[in-house]
């Protein structure tokens, strides 16, 4: 579904991304693993447009580099950045309806699917965003991209600073999602929670990708582990 | 036979050198000419783009072109608080006289003595300064003030059968015209008690903001008599709001100002009632002889400001209303 | 919250003006007050949805003059109503959507490209339709000019009646539809609405060309009621100042993401009571303008005071 090739990104001056190449196809959980700073997050970014991508970027088909953000997610790509990108002062509702693209009809997810997958946020529906928990917002702005009916959303460390129940919680979600079909590039952090629900992982190091394979076969190499993994 | 050809010769050849000097504009050189030669002059009023000021210096440039000195005009554009700034500036480049239209009787009386001991004269026209110079030229608001309020008093006051209230609307509380109107016209009021000044609020010479003040006037003294803006531009606004309020039958509204046509147009349209016009196009021409004159060195024997009071034309709505008092731009 | 001070506050000093000034407490210094206030509602309505979408927009009260100019002076010049009122419809679209690219596609802040367009828009206006003179007069012959400053009903004039539909249909803008809920997500979080694929160019064009629409409109019923299209009324600041005193006092955030209608009618009740009142105690524009600076300063202590910013609400690149 999607395809990454020679991937190269810049903060200014600094090569961030110095030729990512990686794949996610249909149906898969996928997960970039990696350091803090090697450039997970900037892959996904770059991806949706913001840095700027030089490289080939396909998805289904169709060429990515090069679109503005607003574009790409109209083809079919949903993010959930790493900072909580909820609307403070909107309600619940009002932040999930904003994930309804213009003129789409009908999706594997609607709001009533969220209420009944989350009767805790059904209860805050006319609380402002900003009112939840870090979980609570966490799973409101996944469900919020869940409602422009994506065929691959890209999540960046959705399990960060949550308790472990919470952890629980996001993991059966992102399950849940696979299952209806859509596919999850990951970026995560906590590796016993993207080895358990990830179909393949890549490694990452200094801008570029250093494993690809199968959370089993990762847990075998311990050479890649340790070097590029452990503290 | 021979003289005589030698004669039709000579006249012809005189002709010829007398055309052909003409022609190449040796012609004798007047008395007024090495006058004028190389003199500068600098106007800077409040803002040109109104008909007041566009009026005056057109007048006074037709007076350069035709003596042969330089006319320049310093835009102020509103800005009161750059004119300080500007006079300065232009007191160094020297000119031979410098017209001055000063936006408050205190902002640039000092620059004005400046000029003065620099040896520019300095021409005020139609708002004063505190500060005395060579000349002024302009209309007298003392004259019009009192007029105004007379006619006031006629119109509203005991015997007339109207409440007495006046509403006046300055433009700026310090600028010459308003303070010396004012000073003026309650003088007369005084004498009177029947007449009451129920507002004197300025405007800021913005028709919107007459428009207002008038509209909330009328609305706490509805039996308002009569109101007497400063400058019949703003009054505009006043007019309006009198209008609006369907009292335009019973609050006679009065103003002074340049006189252009769009004054007689308002009194035609019943929008105001009684202007008296200073007329800027003559004014205008007032100046221009003014400055023929300082660069001829014209002054009085005693040092004091010469003064040249700009003649009256009361544009009045009814049977009276003249079109050609008014000028055109 | 500040909107409720400050609606407290308008309340009072409708109190205390009712007691101290005669005639103030009056029906019909109550209309005087709705007309002299229609066109400051109707700009404040456009500036309101600008700056909850996170924007600012200073060249308000230029379009507002240029509008009404255009309008004028081709009906003054014998042009049909209705082609004049198309091309100043023309012009203040363009001129919204000039102001919209340079801050959504050129990327300037929305301060210093409106700032910018102000300056602009009243140099062009006036070197090229006035040949550099600063306003025209306006006369009530034209029916358009005399139906605005006409009444509708008696007792409802045209201008308070426009008012009341440009409040509704901000209203509705604003709470109704997905626009006016993107507007509210950019103010809110604007990378998130970024990023999240929201159309935030095409909304940034919505607000201004809005905003510049309420612009011509309030300049159309100011001008008809003084009788004069006067570019002085944007040099001398104090409109502006007016109209965002109106917003922020209302409880409007500068950074945006919050607010409504009701919020515009609070700060509006506010101003226009302060307004007539001083008019009536025949206090000069000066110290009017004193006494609505030191309010704008009580306003944003108090609101400082209210609503501590922390930093997680804290956006950088705040105005």
């Amino acid at each position: 579904m999607l395809e990454v090739r020679d991937l190269h990104a810049y903060y200014g001056k600094s090569h961030i991304l110095q030729g990512v190449d990686l794949d996610v196809g249909d149906n898969e959980i996928v997960s970039i693993l990696g350091r803090n700073g090697v450039g997970r997050s900037t892959t996904l970014k770059a991806i949706m447009g913001d840095p700027q991508p030089h490289g080939a970027i396909t998805f289904r088909g169709k060429p990515v580099a090069g679109r503005k953000p607003h574009e790409i997610a109209h083809m079919g790509i949903g993010f959930v950045p790493e900072e909580r990108a909820i609307f403070p002062t909107l309600t619940v509702e009002q932040n999930l309806l904003l994930g309804i693209k213009g003129g789409q009809t009908g999706g594997r997810w609607s709001i009533e699917e969220t209420w009944r997958l989350f009767p805790q946020l059904k209860e805050r529906a006319n609380a402002p965003g900003g009112a939840l928990s870090g979980g609570e917002q966490q799973m409101l702005t996944i469900c919020r991209t869940l409602m422009g009916d994506p065929d691959l959303i890209m999540i960046d460390e959705p399990t960060e600073g949550l308790a472990p129940q919470m952890v629980e919680r996001i993991g059966e979600l992102l399950k849940e999602i696979a299952r209806r079909g859509i596919s999850i590039l990951l970026v995560e952090q906590r590796l016993v929670i993207a080895m358990r629900i990830s179909h393949r992982v890549y490694v990452m190091g200094h801008g570029r990708m250093v494993f690809e394979g199968t959370p089993a076969a990762l847990m075998a190499d311990e050479g890649i582990r340790r070097e590029w993994l452990e503290v | 036979m021979m003289s005589m050809l030698t004669q039709h010769i000579r006249k012809a050849g005189i002709a010829l050198i007398a055309s052909a000097c003409a022609t190449f504009g040796l012609a004798a050189p007047t008395h007024a000419d090495s006058k004028y030669a190389g003199k500068k002059v600098v106007f800077v009023p409040i803002a040109m783009g109104i008909s007041l000021t566009e009026g005056w210096a057109r007048r006074m440039q037709e007076h350069a072109e035709i003596n042969g000195y330089s006319f320049e005009v310093r835009d102020a554009a509103f800005n009161t608080g750059a004119m300080a700034e500007l006079l300065t500036k232009v007191i160094s480049e020297k000119p031979d006289v410098l017209v001055v239209h000063n936006p408050t009787v205190q902002l640039l009386a000092r620059q004005i003595k400046q000029a003065e001991a620099d040896g520019i004269k300095v021409l005020q026209i139609n708002l004063q300064s505190n500060q005395p110079s060579t000349a002024f030229v302009g209309a007298s608001w003392q004259r019009i003030g009192r007029e105004v309020a007379e006619d006031i008093v006629k119109e509203c006051g005991e015997g007339s059968g109207k409440s007495g209230k006046v509403a006046i609307i300055p433009g700026g509380l310090t600028a010459a015209d308003s303070v010396i109107m004012n000073d003026a016209a309650f003088k007369v009021f005084a004498g009177h008690k029947e007449i009451q000044v129920v507002s004197n609020q300025a405007s800021d010479w913005e028709p919107e903001k007459a428009r207002q003040i008038t509209a909330t006037v009328l609305q706490q003294h509805p039996d308002l008599c009569a109101i007497f803006g400063h400058w019949d531009v703003h009054t505009m606004g006043a007019g309006n709001a009198v209008k609006d309020a369907g009292k335009a039958d019973s609050v006679l509204v009065y103003s002074t100002g340049g006189g252009d046509d769009a004054a007689c147009k308002a009194v035609e349209d019943g929008i105001q009632d009684r202007i008296w016009s200073y007329d800027a196009d003559g004014q205008g021409r007032d100046a221009g002889t003014m400055i023929d004159l300082l660069l001829q060195g014209a002054g009085t024997t005693d040092g004091s400001m010469m003064v040249v009071e700009s003649p009256l034309k009361i544009i009045k709505a009814g049977p009276e209303f003249d079109a050609s008092l008014c000028w055109k731009m | 919250m500040l909107e409720r001070v400050v609606a407290v506050a308008a309340l009072v000093l409708v109190v205390v003006f009712s007691f101290a000034i005669d005639g103030f407490a009056t029906l019909g210094n109550l209309r005087v007050i709705l007309t002299n206030s229609a066109s400051l509602a109707i700009l404040s309505c456009g500036m309101a949805a600008v700056i909850i979408s996170r924007g600012l927009d200073l060249s308000l009260i230029a379009q507002m003059i240029a509008g009404a100019l255009v309008f004028s002076f081709l009906v003054i010049g014998g042009t049909s109503t209705g082609i004049s009122m198309l091309v100043a419809l023309g012009a203040m679209l363009l001129l919204g959507v000039m102001n919209a690219w340079l801050i959504a596609y050129v990327e300037i802040p929305a301060m210093l490209a409106t700032l910018a367009s102000s300056m602009f828009i009243t140099g062009l206006f006036r070197n090229t339709i006035l040949d550099g003179g600063f306003m025209i007069l306006l006369p009530r012959s034209n029916p358009t000019v005399a139906f605005l400053s006409g009444d509708l009903l008696p007792g409802l004039s045209v201008s308070v009646a426009l008012m009341l539909v440009i409040f509704a249909f901000t209203w509705l803008l604003l709470t109704a539809t997905t626009t006016g809920r993107i507007v509210q997500a950019m103010g809110d979080n604007f990378q998130a609405a970024r990023l999240s694929g929201l159309p935030v160019r095409t909304t940034t064009i919505a607000v201004y060309v809005f905003a510049a629409l309420t612009a011509l409109l309030a300049g159309l019923i100011t001008s008809s009621a003084s009788g004069a299209v006067d570019f002085r009324t944007v040099t001398n600041g104090t409109l502006l100042f007016d109209v965002i005193l109106v917003v922020v006092l209302g409880g409007i955030p500068l950074r945006g993401g919050r607010g409504s209608v009701r919020n515009i009618i609070v700060g509006l009740a506010l101003i226009a009571v302060l307004r007539n009142g001083m008019t009536l105690m025949n206090f000069t524009t000066q110290t009017q303008d004193m006494l609505k600076g030191l309010i704008l300063i009580v306003a944003i202590v108090t609101d400082n005071y209210l609503n501590p910013r922390d930093a997680e609400t804290d956006t950088a690149g705040d105005l």
